[in-house]
């Protein structure tokens, strides 16, 4: 078989796709756990809003809130939804990288 | 012929969006081809011994069974103590069998392994090595290709992901030992 001359500096340029691959899922993690968070806190709130005033005391505003809110909480669902289906083919991308990275990575211990 | 690949792709990706386009079949071309020669080098991986091995090792197998078969079966000696309270063999009629129908059992069983290489697509040893050692220089050389067409199309600011299982020789080969 043909020698093929190898240059161990590549393994950084391969190391910084796995740091990019793995920054793209790590930031896209953030973004969906923040917007749960936001999800978390509205639905906390509807049910604090639901606790706190009786039928007797709501009123137009109450009820327009509480539509409101239960809008921005469907609204959330479907982003979470969304960004989620969005992380997997980063999640994949970062896997694969991490992979070949390793095994390059390995490559070049066993040259030495 | 991958230098005038990599000369159009550069030109291409500067000038019109279809080049990414041209670019994803040229990569996924080659992905198909090295998928095609790793899948031709499993077949003759997997391709059966040649009959002179099949038969060495069976002749090996029954030898080694004839060998122990000998240390445990019952000898006729066992047969003709005269003293009291005489007990019959316990070791196993089976080993005895082994030994007495050694022969048979050996032809039998030749004769299942002639009747099975008719029908089969054997390898010898010394050529299964020539063929993997050339399948293997192809899908390197593919392998090879691909990396030089994706920092070609890297360079031109249009990113393509590598494969996990990519060959590190070829992740990680100098520019100029690319085609």
């Amino acid at each position: 078989m043909k020698a093929v001359t190898i240059d161990p500096k590549r393994l950084a340029v391969i190391g910084a796709i796995r740091q990019k691959d793995l920054g793209a899922s790590s930031k896209q993690g953030d973004k969906i756990l923040s917007l749960a968070q936001k999800r978390s806190a509205l639905e906390m709130e509807l049910h604090r809003l639901r606790v706190d005033y009786s039928p007797a005391w709501r009123n137009d505003a109450y009820n327009q809130k509480i539509k409101q809110i239960e809008a921005e909480i469907a609204a959330l669902k479907q982003q979470i939804s969304a960004e989620t289906e969005a992380k997997e083919p980063m999640r994949e991308a970062a896997t694969a990288s991490g992979t070949l990275y390793d095994r390059c990575a390995e490559y070049l211990e066993g040259l030495k | 012929m991958t230098k005038a690949v990599n000369k159009n792709v550069a030109s291409l990706l500067s000038s019109t969006r279809s080049a990414g386009e041209e670019l994803r079949k040229g990569i996924q071309n080659l992905r198909d081809h090295i998928e095609h020669l790793q899948g031709l080098k499993e077949e003759v991986l997997k391709r059966p011994v040649a009959y002179s091995v099949a038969e060495k090792r069976l002749d090996d197998w029954v030898a080694g069974q004839v060998m122990f078969a000998r240390e445990t079966a019952t000898k006729p000696e066992a047969f003709v103590s005269s003293r009291p309270g005489w007990a019959p063999p316990r070791f196993p009629f089976v080993d005895s069998m082994i030994v007495a129908l050694a022969a048979q059992i050996k032809q039998s069983m030749q004769e299942g392994l002639r009747e099975l290489y008719e029908g089969l697509d054997w390898v010898d040893e010394a050529d299964r090595q020539a063929e993997i050692a050339k399948l293997d220089q192809e899908i390197l050389d593919a392998e090879l290709a691909e990396e030089s067409i994706i920092r070609t199309a890297e360079a031109a600011g249009f990113p393509v992901r590598r494969r996990a299982e990519a060959d590190p020789r070829a992740v990680l080969a100098t520019d100029e030992a690319l085609p």
